[in-house]
Parts: C-alpha cells; structure tokens; sequence
C-alpha cells in the first residue's frame, strides 16, 4: 500500500537531511507505529506519505513515495487526500470551520459526496467516536482531548484507506487515548485500513501494532520489524519494558516475560524513609471559577508545600488547565490564594511571576524571541535583571542546565518539542521562581524529554521548589508527584498520597499496578530511586 | 456563548454591504449613531453578551484620533473655541473642525462595528464555499489570509499573556514594537498551517482540468483584449464591450461549473434571510435614490458654521432596517 523508497529529503533553507535513505514497505491493512526522538523526522515521514512533502513544503527530494499507486512527485496532498486521512497534533490550530459536524464534512464536501452521503457519514463517524453530544458545539469551546478527537473523526469521515495519525492521543486522556486506539484497531480490522501513527508514548501501542519504524538521529531509519524484534533497539519501551530494564530482566512483551516481571515485582519492597513536608508555599482555599454559563470550576482547597509537588489529574476539560490559569491571575477566580503567607488574588500576573513560574500547554505561543538565548534575556530585561553583572553567567548556566547550549542560536518554534518545552521552562526558570506551575508539560514529548523532564522536576524539589503539575499522563504523575488530585467535571473527586489515589481509581492506574494489582510500585521511578541510580544522568 | 449562526450568509453578506455603504455615504451623526446601535444590538443579540465599558472605551478611543487630528489642523469654520498669538500652531481651533473630525471617527467606528459583527456571524469558510471551485488552490490563499486576522488576534492575545506571566507588565501603546513581529510571524504560521489542514484534506482537488484551464485562459485574453480595445478606440466602445463581456462569461462559466464540491448542510434560505436581504437592498436603494434626488438628506456639513443635522423620519427607519437580524426569531 505504501512504498517508501531510498527516501531522502532536506527541507528548503537547510544543508541536513531530515529523512535519511529511508526504504519501507507497509503492506494494505498494516498498522505501523513510527518512533524516534522529538526531531527525528517521524513528522516529515508522515508528511511525505500524505503528499504534503514535498509540494506543500519545497525543498528537496531524492527517492520515491507510492501511495496506493501513487506517485507522491505526481500528485498533490488535495489528490492523495482521498486514499491518505491526516489527523495532526494541535489539532485547534487547523480547523477550517467552526462546529464539530461542520468539521467532519470538510473533507466529504471537497470530494463532492451528495448531501445525504454527508449526513450519512458524519452521523456514523460521530456515533461511532462516541462525539454524539459534541456534534453541535463550537469548535473553539472543546477542551484539547476533544478536538484531538474531533481531528481523527474529520480525517476517518472521508473513509480513506491509509490513515496518517501524527501523535493523535498525545493529548487525550487515557480513557479517551484507549478508546480511540481501540476504535483504529476494529476500523483497520474490519476496513483493512493501513495505518501509519507516530506515538511516544509506546506502552499503549507496542502491543497493538504489526510493526514498528525507528527513527534515528538525523532521519535515519534505524530498526523495522515486529514490535518484539524492533524492542531491543528501542531506547524506550514503555513502563513494563523500561521495567524490566530496571530490573536488569531481559525486556519483552510475552506472556512469559510478563509473568516473570510481576513476580519481580511483588517482590519489591518500598524503601522506608518518605521526605518529611516543608512549609506550606501555596495555599488555595475555595478557589473557583465560572465561565458563562457553560464551565464552571467548583471551589478547591489545597495546600502545597515546600519540596513538594501535587499533581493535578482529570480527564481532558475537567478543570485543570482553569484551576492553574488562576492561580497565576490569567483568570478572574473567587476564594482565597496565598503564597509564602502573603494574599495574591489581586495581584497582576506580572506580580505574582516574580514568585510563581507558569507554562502552558504548547509552549509554542510562549516563545516569541528570536532565539533560545534571546527567550532567556527577555525575561531577564521583563524582570528589570538584565542589567545585572551575573546576567551573562546567568543565561549560559541556565542554557547549559537545561541542555540548550547547543540551540542557543536556534530559532525558538523550529525547535522540537522537547526543546521548546526545555527552552519555556529556562525562560521562567531564570527569574528563580519558588512555585512552578506546569501544564500538560509532556504533551508532545517523546519518552526519553518526559524521562528528563521527570528527573528535573525531582531535582527542583530537592532545592526546596515546589510544583504543581497539570497532567493526563498518570504514569507521569506518578513518577514526579507525593500527592494528587482529581479532577472531574470541574469539581474536585479525589485527593491523596498519589500512588494509592491512581490505585484506588481503576481507570487511572498505572502500567505497573495494573500488572501486579498493587498500589506501588506505581512507576518505574520507584524502581530507580530504589536502585540509587537516580539523576545520575543529568 | 456565540449562538449558532441562524440566517444565510448571503443574507449577511447583503446586511454588511449595506451597512458599510450606509457608513461610508452618510455623514449625518444621527444616522451613524444609528447604525452603531443596529450593529451593537446584533452583536448582543449573536454573543449574548452585553457590550463592556471596555469595548465602549476601545471605540471611544478609536474615535479620538480623527477628532484631535482635524481639530487641530482644519482652520475652516466660524466658531473659535481657542485661539493663541503664535504663528502657525496658534489657532484658530474650531468647533466646525472638531465636529467635522468627530463625525469621521464615528463613520470609521461604526464600519469596524459592522465588521465585527459580520465576522462573528460569517466564518472565514463560508466565504471559502462560496469562492468558485476552479479556484481551490486560490482559495488554501485566500483562506490564509482570512484566517489572518483572526489569528493575529489569538497570537495578540497569547504573546501578551506569555510577556506577563515571564513578569512583564503591560504598557499600553509602548509594548506595541515589541509584540509586532511575534505577532506576525506568529499569525503567518498558524495561518500557514490552515492551509495545510486545507490540502490534506482534499481541499483544491477539484482545480481546473487542462482543457477547463485553457477555456478560462481563453476568457481572460478575451476580457484583456476587450479592455485594451476600450482604452485604445473609444469610439468602437460597443465592440470592445462585447468582447471584454464575452471574456467575462466565459471565465465565469469555466471557473464555476463543473466543480465536484457539494455542501453538506447547505445553508437554507428562510424567509427570515428574504427578508433581511431584502431589507438591506431596500435599504442600499434608498440610499441610492437620495443620491440622486436629495443628497443634502445624507450630508451633515458643519462649516462654516455649526448646526445641528437635520434628521428625516423615513430615512432613519430605513437605516434601523439593520437592527433587524437582532430582532428575527431564532429558528423556523
């Protein structure tokens, strides 16, 4: 169904390759799942399938692409676009009409279907992604999981027979991320769809797929084959692999191999010796919210203390994006917010930012300089700090802390994920705030950016920062957080000890305490920590 | 809460023509005022919410600069509020010219009023839909370019929230230079990755097929040489028409027939949008009616000395028309 063949391309304006002698053969009705690095060129190799390489973007191609006996130098992405559906990450940012159903006819409407066919067709895709209740609403008021799926709705409604599926559960919760998977495998199933899907989050996927693509550095294709034959050369497997790593057990995604890694498991015991909490840094009493008439945040109490972070879950537009904005003053909220004992519900943003550091989802919007190091500065000069002597030594220490220095010059938004989340993070980082406020800080990121990011987070807690981290990802949560809590539908559902809350909630634990049926060890990070090999990387 | 949009948006296409053509003709502040209250009312009516002292402000301000800027450089008019004994800057400062100014700044305000309005019940698809499908790939531009401003006003917003939450503290007009080019640039590739959503899913397939390419080629040399033909033998102006209007059909025929892009949920066309668009032509005739015959009617001339304007019953009705999408019931 797919040819790729000796497939080189360098985007316009630049002397490095971003795909590298790439050669593949996707059989009608295989599922392929793409891994590699933030910047590996998984991207441009979907693009390249879609048609979008190389007519959409320029540069240059050596190599060919056939797609279901096309000819990608021959024809455009709005011809491929009958045979190839495209669901891309920040979906928001490429929706060309303004309510669900409207959206999902796009692609049908291009293609001339009769009106009847259309309704036809949105009405099934719509029940059958379980958007029933969404169809009528404006696109602009869904949270980000919805649109997610809304994307994949819009990009199956045309029935294609290839799918192009670019981190599409990267921000869905992971009742919704399941739910979709589970629908893509019956649709390739039964469809004899060929799928193509770059994921990073590879626990959820490995299992389902027939084979996998590894990218390398510089768009090299490094392993393809069978999950289980391609698994060894994966720097990252997910939580039950990277487990068995942990454990020193050979990785693998057999029934055997399972059964001998719950046994190891059972057998761990938790290291005595929880870090006592500081002084309370943040304290929320009844904060809430009310947009309109349509979202409203119930009120939320909680204490957050020094060297401590909470983590706060719940399924996508539950509140946990609202409950941080306010806190930071970017929403106009009820109740009380102190912060190292001093009042701040009135305080502008910028006031509240000499103490509290805040970034949001797609940190994108939040780089605007013109480079890494010019991101760091700005702040600095927001600060009224640039003037100051250790100014310089301030920003390369920080470029070197956060593994910038070699994209200092860098333009800020070409930077992958990962570096653009290392690079939003410096840029707040650098005022030395004690209070650091995330949102979805891993959305987008592949495993070994979260694995880092996670490290650093405990790292700031060891230097008496405290964090508040706004997540879906439970395997994360459990690997940065003491505590946790829940969001539902605006309302707070649960608070407590993180590793017992995901446990006591079926539908938020972790990889590990659904193989053992215990509430720790919840993460592979209790295994490290255990071992002592802990940051020993950074 | 935007109410889902309920008339067609042809209906608001005619609604926008005339009220713009209204704004830009009359300079009476009676009538003006009154196509600033039509469109506010419609806005209530499509948010549901309640203009803010700050939108009041914004256009307030909007106002200000034509004020200030014919106060003090007209020197027509007989009422002198100030004057100063000094050469040049001195004066005289009149009440003609600050009336004058004002009544600028209000038609410029009640346009952006009726832009606004018309971009919140009108999205940058249904203009789309409607541009002729031999021009899909034109149309992935003009999609981009309509997307634009509404990004840039995203963009705007999510840089100015970014600059704070680094510590910046805004400074009003002064934060301007440096918010221009991440704006810009921020604006572009948001727009730029519309139109990629656009051609991945099929947008610009139904281009022009060779044949079709080279009929519409044909139409445009006809219309040139029509044209060029005008311009060089006026007296065989007859001819040149004919041709330039043959060139024009064929094109037109060539770019809309033939094109594989249906609608699902057509917009439908209900009394209400009859009525609507009817009133807004009725409207647009009327104001070309007293074009003709009473010009005075829509002018408000304040030199060389101020009045009042005069204000005529039956034209202000005709101009209230405009209120009327605020007023259609929601749904046959």
């Amino acid at each position: 169904m797919i040819e790729i063949d000796r497939l080189t391309y360098t985007y316009p304006r630049t002397d490095r390759p971003a795909l590298d002698d790439v050669s593949l053969r996707i059989d009608a009705g295989q599922t392929v799942l793409l891994t590699g690095r933030s910047g590996s060129g998984k991207s441009t190799l979907l693009g390249a399938v879609n048609g979008l390489i190389p007519h959409y973007y320029g540069g240059r191609v050596a190599g060919r692409v056939v797609v279901g006996g096309m000819d990608t130098r021959d024809h455009k992405a709005h011809d491929l676009a009958a045979l190839v559906g495209t669901a891309f990450q920040e979906p928001a940012s490429r929706f060309v009409t303004r309510q669900v159903a409207d959206e999902l006819a796009f692609g049908l409407e291009a293609a001339g279907l009769g009106g009847a066919e259309i309704a036809r067709r949105v009405q099934e895709t719509a029940e059958r992604l379980q958007l029933g209740p969404l169809q009528a609403r404006p696109l602009d008021q869904l949270s980000g999981g919805e649109q997610q799926r809304v994307a994949v709705a819009a990009a199956l409604a045309r029935q294609p027979r290839v799918l192009v599926l670019d981190e599409p559960t990267s921000q869905l919760d992971a009742e919704s991320a399941q739910g979709v998977l589970d629908w893509l495998r019956d649709l390739c199933r039964v469809d004899g769809l060929t799928t193509l899907i770059s994921e990073h989050r590879l626990g959820r996927l490995l299992p389902e797929v027939d084979r996998v693509a590894a990218l390398g550095e510089r768009g090299r294709l490094e392993a393809w084959g069978a999950p289980a034959e391609v698994l060894p050369h994966l720097p990252y497997g997910g939580p039950l692999v990277e487990a068995a790593r942990a454990l020193d057990m050979p990785p693998g995604l057999s029934e055997d191999a399972l059964r001998a890694l719950r046994a190891r498991l059972l057998a761990w015991r938790p290291s005595p010796g929880a870090a006592s909490a500081g002084e309370v840094r943040l304290a929320v009493r009844g904060l809430s919210f009310a947009f309109g008439e349509g979202f409203e945040l119930h009120p939320v109490s909680l204490d957050l203390h020094q060297g401590e972070a909470v983590a706060v879950l719940g399924g996508n537009g539950s509140g946990k994006t609202t409950l941080l904005r306010c806190l930071m003053g970017l929403l106009a909220h009820r109740g009380e917010v102190e912060l190292q004992g001093q009042r701040i519900e009135g305080q502008p943003v910028a006031v509240r930012a000499q103490h509290l550091a805040y970034v949001p989802q797609w940190p994108s919007a939040f780089l605007f300089a013109d480079t890494v190091r010019e991101e760091l500065w700005t702040t600095l000069r927001y600060r009224r700090l640039q003037a100051e002597a250790q100014g310089p030594a301030r920003v390369e220490a920080m470029l070197r802390a956060f593994g910038l220095d070699e994209v200092a010059k860098r333009y800020p938004r070409d930077l992958s994920a990962g570096e653009r989340q290392r690079t939003a993070l410096a840029a707040v980082m650098i005022a030395e705030p004690t209070c650091v406020l995330l949102d979805e800080p891993t959305l987008g990121m592949d495993s070994a950016s979260q694995a880092q990011l996670a490290r650093r987070i405990r790292q700031w807690k060891r230097a008496g920062l405290s964090v508040m981290v706004a997540t879906h990802d439970v395997e994360f949560a459990a690997a940065v957080s003491e505590r946790a809590l829940v969001l539902e539908r605006g309302r707070v559902a649960a608070v407590g000890e993180t590793a017992q809350l995901l446990f006591d909630r079926m539908e938020l634990r972790t990889a590990l305490q659904r193989l053992t049926g215990r509430a720790r060890p919840a993460c592979v990070s209790d295994l490290v920590q255990d071992a002592g090999g802990e940051d020993a990387d950074d | 809460m935007i109410r889902a949009q309920t008339q067609h948006p042809v209906a608001w296409m005619a609604w926008a023509a005339s009220g713009a053509a209204v704004a830009l003709l009359v300079r009476n502040p009676w009538y003006l005022l009154l196509i600033a209250a039509a469109a506010t009312a419609v806005r209530w009516r499509a948010t549901g919410e309640r203009p803010t002292p700050g939108t009041v402000r914004a256009f307030a301000g909007l106002m200000v600069f034509p004020t200030l800027l014919n106060f003090l450089f007209s020197r027509a008019g007989e009422t002198v509020l100030l004057e100063f004994p000094i050469r040049y800057v001195g004066g005289p400062y009149t009440l003609e010219a600050l009336l004058f100014g004002a009544t600028a700044g209000l038609q410029l305000a009640c346009l952006l009023m009726l832009m606004m309005t018309f971009s919140l019940a009108v999205s940058p698809t249904d203009i789309l839909r409607r541009i002729p499908s031999g021009l899909g790939p034109a149309g992935i531009t003009a999609s981009i370019a309509m997307n634009f401003a509404p990004q840039a006003r995203r963009s705007f917003e999510a840089v100015r929230e970014a600059q704070q939450v680094r510590g910046h503290t805004p400074k009003g007009f002064r934060d301007l230079r440096g918010i221009v080019t991440p704006l810009v640039i921020l604006s572009l590739e948001s727009a730029m990755t519309v139109g990629e959503g656009l051609a991945t899913r099929g947008w610009g397939a139904s281009a022009l097929s060779p044949g079709r390419r080279r009929l519409a080629w044909v139409g445009v040399a006809l219309f040139a040489a029509g044209a060029l033909a005008w311009s060089l033998a006026p007296h065989r102006a007859a001819l040149a028409a004919w041709t330039a209007s043959a060139g024009a059909g064929l094109l037109l025929i060539t770019l809309t027939r033939g094109g594989t892009r249906s609608r699902y949920r057509p917009d439908v066309w209900r009394r209400s949008d009859t009525l609507m668009a009817g009133a807004a032509l009725g409207l647009l005739a009327l104001m070309a009616a007293l074009i003709l015959l009473a010009p005075m009617l829509l002018a408000y001339e304040p030199y060389p000395r101020a009045a009042w304007p005069g204000f005529a019953w039956p034209l202000a009705l005709g101009v209230s028309l405009l209120a009327l999408p605020a007023v259609l019931p929601d749904d046959d």
